[in-house]
């Protein structure tokens, strides 16, 4: 009787979470992408169609998932739940999970996933996993789920095409940050009032915008175009 | 090389350093060879040991900066181990700026402030359980989506999940020698002078403002002096889109037009902290979008390169990589000895009611405050407080059996800090019989409990102030959809 009660309640569960997966993954299916690690084992959990199996092929992102079972090396906290609070040592080396990365531990006492030089998605990196563990055949598949998210600008200098331009708080911030502020000490920021701000020999904003305005009706190239942002190719 | 660099050698006396320091720059130097009590400014002293210290301690630091979590640690870290292969770099650090969703069950999600088809488990209670173990140091401030509950058990700062640091609900730390500050939250006027009056267990309206900044955290911030290197917020300072490529901005979010032209696009409390304390980098997200500006703080003053970031779905620019140098000593995170002194100098008025602080209550000396941590920094040394489990974490094969508690936890970190600063725990002005988990052992039968399901979902959260349009979805349905900053 109660397990029937405990089995009506976990398939209760698990249909809301079906759904709540079915909700989560409408972001990615709009633009015609799908991300294996969003659509979760559980996520179709009940439904008719077969779920796609888990393995370490398909989702790249178990390669740096600690062991706990075989592995002693992870920090001690797998069990979930209906365990008191432990300390778990966050800054010492012995902490972190040695066993779940080839690459080189540096004496800092952080684990240090791939990098230069590190054998990441190439043969079998992640020794020391265990049991659950598969031969990693490279991050070509995993490598390919997030060639969808990586964008080489996001190691190039979003600023290399800038020039400064002197800061120039809106005379209405910093009177309304006066009137913030309790009277003990109005008189400090009084202080603050006195940093000289140096107007730019820019135009108007007014006038910044309806240009920027005209310029997109327009459809002029950003890039092009000198100051602008160099990343959006 | 600059022209600088070119002109004179300062390593000329030693074959070591003049092979491998040239390309440093002297001012660097000059910082590191602080530790030496060197006084030659620029240069090294004539002295081999030091310079082979320092070819093996002077590193370009790469530290990975990415816009809103939304609970996506996964795709994070795995689009940042694609990252380092494909760059053959390596990454020391991750920061990021908010809507972190540290839920560590189904309790948690309670506090969370999104629509209810957002409102799942997502990936960070795998690392808070130790399921999973970050690739990345991770250091985070809070948004406007957050595990409200849990982030103010670490109101402080504090490990979240082995690895994965809060800054607080304002705060500085150290990582290396770059020193980090940020500020939780957005701004809303209306909150903006009350103190942190709301209290577990949150009503809807306190889920919609224990987020929303307080005067108190910024005025903190405000007493810092020493060079802040990078400083993190969620909202935009307002009025950084100045100093930007406005139009391309305008381009990709049209509708931000009115609230640029009135000076009511972003958080005036951080205008006035990018004012002061003037940091090399500002890194910010919420809108979601990328925007970089670049700001002068006065005719030949220093500069702050800000950049906001998106989060984290295929096709968005939600991650950046930068390099610093990082000088001296081994990349790892430390107590910031002024922060310490100036959160021990305003403890006392917290605000904890409606009301705000009163700063004529603060009775401390700043310099004898700084004196007092030096010296208890120089004892126990300056590594933050060891991670301690309070919640249960998320058990997927039990989902009914999760989230039994529904009182707050005080967390030994902040127990710790406090009894460091040797000052009183305030957090939680609740009556005792309501604060059930005191102690390790309380949630023993919390766990006994079955879970009430029922229990999960809230009424919808959609906050008109806080989620406006947003290009979350499709970009080409900017104008019509209401999906809100998340």
């Amino acid at each position: 009787m109660e397990e029937s009660e405990k089995r009506k309640k976990r398939l209760k569960a698990i249909r809301e979470e079906a759904a709540e997966a079915a909700d989560s993954t409408e972001e990615q299916n709009s633009i015609g992408l799908t991300n294996p690690l969003i659509d979760t084992p559980s996520g179709s959990s009940g439904q008719d169609e077969p779920r796609p199996r888990f393995d370490y092929y398909t989702d790249p992102m178990a390669a740096f998932s600690a062991n706990n079972k075989k592995n002693n090396l992870g920090p001690q906290v797998s069990q979930p739940c209906n365990t008191p609070p432990r300390p778990m040592n966050a800054g010492s080396p012995a902490h972190h999970a040695q066993g779940n990365y080839n690459s080189a531990h540096r004496t800092d006492g952080f684990p240090q996933g791939g990098g230069a030089g590190s054998q990441y998605g190439q043969g079998n990196p992640y020794q020391g996993l265990g049991s659950r563990a598969r031969p990693y055949r490279g991050s070509r598949r995993g490598g390919g789920q997030f060639k969808f998210y990586y964008h080489k600008s996001m190691v190039e200098d979003p600023w290399k095409a800038f020039k400064p331009v002197i800061w120039k708080p809106r005379g209405d911030t910093r009177d309304s940050l006066k009137s913030w502020h309790p009277n003990s000490i109005s008189t400090k920021k009084a202080k603050l009032g006195e940093t000289p701000t140096k107007s730019t020999p820019q135009q108007g904003l007014a006038e910044y915008l309806a240009a920027a305005f005209n310029e997109a009706a327009g459809k002029d190239a950003v890039n092009n175009e000198p100051g602008t942002s160099s990343f959006d190719a | 090389m600059s022209e600088v660099e070119t002109t004179r050698n300062p390593f000329n006396h030693c074959v070591v350093a003049s092979r491998f320091l040239w390309s440093y720059r002297s001012d660097s130097l000059a910082a590191m060879c602080r530790p030496f009590e060197c006084t030659i400014s620029g240069e090294l002293p004539p002295c081999t040991r030091h310079c082979l210290y320092l070819l093996r301690s002077t590193d370009q630091m790469r530290i990975a900066v990415e816009g809103c979590m939304h609970g996506d640690l996964d795709n994070v870290y795995a689009t940042l181990l694609h990252l380092q292969e494909v760059q053959n770099i390596k990454i020391d650090l991750l920061l990021c700026c908010g809507d972190f969703q540290a839920v560590r069950n189904e309790k948690d999600l309670e506090s969370l402030n999104v629509p209810p088809k957002y409102r799942s488990m997502n990936s960070f209670w795998k690392y808070y359980s130790g399921e999973k173990v970050t690739p990345f140091p991770t250091i985070f401030i809070g948004g406007n989506h957050e595990a409200s509950n849990y982030l103010w058990e670490l109101y402080y700062g504090g490990w979240a999940a082995p690895q994965i640091y809060f800054l607080g609900f304002a705060g500085v730390i150290k990582f290396g020698n770059i020193r980090i500050g940020g500020l939780s939250g957005i701004y809303k006027s209306h909150h903006y002078n009350q103190g942190h009056y709301e209290k577990l267990p949150y009503s809807q309206r306190d889920i919609r403002s224990i987020y929303h900044v307080r005067e108190y955290d910024v005025h903190k911030l405000l007493q810092i002096e020493e060079p802040v290197d990078i400083f993190l917020s969620h909202d935009w300072p307002v009025g950084i889109t100045d100093c930007g490529d406005v139009k391309a901005l305008l381009r990709q979010k049209p509708f931000f037009e009115q609230e640029i032209q009135e000076g009511t696009l972003g958080s005036k409390p951080a205008t006035e902290l990018l004012g002061k304390l003037r940091p090399s980098y500002w890194f910010s997200a919420h809108l979601h979008c990328k925007f970089s500006a670049l700001v002068q703080h006065e005719k030949d003053g220093p500069s702050t390169k800000f950049l906001a970031l998106d989060k984290c779905l295929p096709g968005r620019k939600f991650l950046q990589v930068i390099e610093i140098e990082s000088g001296l000593g081994p990349h790892e995170l430390q107590l910031d000895e002024e922060w310490l002194a100036i959160t021990r100098m305003y403890n006392a008025v917290l605000p904890l009611t409606i009301r705000s602080a009163n700063y004529n209550n603060v009775h401390l000396d700043i310099e004898q405050c700084h004196q007092f941590v030096r010296n208890k920094l120089r004892t126990r040394g300056s590594k933050p407080f060891e991670f301690v489990q309070t919640a249960p974490c998320h058990n997927p094969s039990q989902p009914a059996a999760n989230g039994v508690f529904h009182g707050f936890y005080r967390n030994p970190q902040t127990e710790a800090v406090l009894q460091f600063l040797e000052l009183e725990y305030l957090l939680n002005k609740m009556p005792e019989s309501s604060e059930p988990a005191a102690s390790p052992a309380s949630f023993l039968s919390g766990c006994s409990v079955d879970y009430d399901s029922e229990d999960i979902p809230i009424d919808g959260v959609d906050d008109t102030e806080d989620f406006k349009e947003s290009s979350s979805i499709d970009p080409s349905n900017l104008h019509s959809q209401k999906i809100g900053f998340w």
